[in-house]
């Protein structure tokens, strides 16, 4: 076992060696590493975090009816009758004015409101409705806008279907970078595998001669591979927090100009073993292809 | 322990290294290696290191079939084998402890084990005070020892030499035979390739004679 561990020991100890005998070549693996791993980490959290925003609103159209600021009790009955009788409807309430005030104070931009003398909010009525085919909802909301007592009508979560099909768009261009990069990855880390395996030839050939197995002679090129994909992952995670709080930092008015609050979450240590893991097991794939291809070419 | 059968070696350019070679050699042997430049010793050597495979023939070492070993078989098998190179094959980027110490590391050793082999094997072929420099800092002679000392770090059962004394003075290169010898004593099988005499006389091993890639009486 001691015996094992030690031959681990040594091939971590070679591996080592080699990464700084070529200090600059290795430097710009690790930033190459580095960067690649970064881009697809920086979208993949953007995106995440816009959908989680997105999670918490209702994709669900909605039409809001806003009735004239002059409407009383009777054009909200009659509009309400009308509701009723009409066929793409499948629930409807309504808010009055008072309530729409405490919700906005609520949400804490009333402010404004309570400085008036009246209460400038109209009457509303939300309404569900049971097809959601973009014509039957352009048909509804024509047929509602034309009653008199009628000022506007707004579809609720036109902006909210978009966001969520952004976010769905989102989620695939990040798998296509993802893939790419990873894929450029694979060759990056490959050659500089098959180059170290070119470079230490001699060293090779010597340990095959005094009984070196096969696996003795890859583990330290899997470990090289390894290391760098390591050290490039934590490179990435760095890149990844400050291009969050740079992207916070240029959000920020604009979430306190919405009276929210959200804020892009930094990468979670979940997140960063992960993405560390994924990058090892990259390279050690990468290593494995290199040695396959370059090491038994030169060994029997 | 060494079975060697109709072995025929032909390059690629046409030249014939090896001619119907025959011959076994019995665990605890001393065989010295014979012949002039150029007879096939040093392509024999390699045969049986397993560095190269015979073109007919077979080469078994412990009645394995070397030409039908894996990789990790063959690694495993060269493990018992201690080799001495004609031309040192030293690591010149790694001090002289570094590459002594490279088959105990192949082989698993505990570190504390390691230190001690290691200088006692150096300490063997006269290079203790040395250890600490890089082999571009040793005469040819120095190196030659160097290679010994990695051959028998390991305590093989088997030792096989090439020339092991082509770069060493005549007291050093006694030395080395009289150290070949020492480890024959305990049960080492000893197979070296030589054309110097003065030991062949001295020791009085078994000759196996090359000469045009073929065994001669």
């Amino acid at each position: 076992m001691s015996g094992w561990l030690n031959q681990h020991f040594h091939a971590l100890q070679i591996a080592w060696r080699r990464m700084f005998a070529h200090p600059i070549g290795s430097l710009f693996t690790i930033l190459v590493i580095g960067l690649a791993a970064s881009l697809p980490a920086f979208a993949y959290l953007v995106v995440n975090n816009v959908a989680s925003l997105a999670g918490k609103l209702d994709p669900e159209p909605k039409l809001s009816i806003y009735l004239k600021t002059s409407a009383g009790e009777p054009d909200v009955a009659a509009v309400k009758e009308r509701l009723s009788a009409t066929a793409n409807i499948a629930e409807s309430r309504f808010v009055s004015k008072d309530a729409a005030l405490a919700e906005l104070e609520s949400a804490g931009i009333g402010d404004i409101a309570r400085t008036l003398e009246e209460n400038p909010l109209p009457h509303a009525f939300v309404i569900k409705p049971k097809s959601i085919d973009a014509a039957a909802l352009d048909a509804l909301k024509t047929k509602i806008q034309s009653w008199a007592e009628v000022d506007g009508v707004e579809l609720d979560s036109d902006w909210a279907r978009k966001l969520s099909a952004f976010v769905e768009f989102g989620k695939h261009a990040v798998f296509f970078l993802t893939l790419v990069l990873g894929l450029a990855l694979v060759f990056v880390m490959a050659n500089t595998i098959r180059l170290q395996i070119l470079n230490q030839r001699e060293e090779i050939e010597v340990s095959r001669l005094i009984g070196a197995t096969p696996s003795f002679i890859r583990r330290p090129f899997l470990y090289f591979g390894a290391m760098q994909a390591v050290l490039g992952g934590l490179l990435a995670l760095g890149l990844v927090t400050l291009g969050i709080y740079g992207l916070n930092q240029a959000t920020a008015p604009l979430v306190k100009l919405y009276a929210g609050e959200f804020s892009f979450h930094n990468p979670n240590m979940e997140f960063g073993a992960a993405m560390i893991m994924a990058l090892i097991v990259l390279a050690m794939f990468s290593a494995g292809l290199a040695v396959r291809r370059t090491l038994w070419s030169i060994i029997r | 322990m060494i079975q060697v059968s109709r072995v025929y070696k032909r390059y690629a350019n046409g030249f014939e290294a090896l001619k119907n070679v025959s011959f076994d050699i019995a665990q605890g042997e001393m065989v010295f290696l014979t012949g002039h430049s150029g007879a096939g010793k040093s392509t024999l050597l390699k045969l049986i290191a397993g560095i190269e495979l015979p073109s007919n023939g077979s080469v078994e070492i412990n009645k394995q079939n070397l030409a039908r070993l894996r990789p990790a078989g063959l690694a495993v098998l060269r493990r018992n084998i201690g080799l001495v190179f004609q031309d040192h094959k030293l690591l010149f980027d790694r001090t002289v402890f570094d590459n002594v110490v490279l088959p105990l590391y192949i082989n698993g050793y505990k570190p504390s084990d390691m230190v001690r082999r290691v200088r006692a094997a150096l300490d063997k072929v006269g290079l203790l005070d040395r250890e600490k420099a890089f082999p571009i800092a040793l005469s040819g002679g120095e190196q030659q020892r160097l290679c010994i000392a990695r051959a028998i770090v390991n305590r093989p059962t088997m030792l096989v030499a090439d020339e092991p004394t082509g770069n060493l003075d005549a007291d050093h290169g006694a030395a080395i035979f009289e150290l070949f010898h020492s480890f024959n004593q305990v049960g080492t099988t000893v197979l070296v390739s030589t054309h110097d005499h003065t030991h062949i006389e001295r020791l009085k091993p078994r000759i196996l004679h090359l000469d045009q890639g073929r065994l001669t009486p």
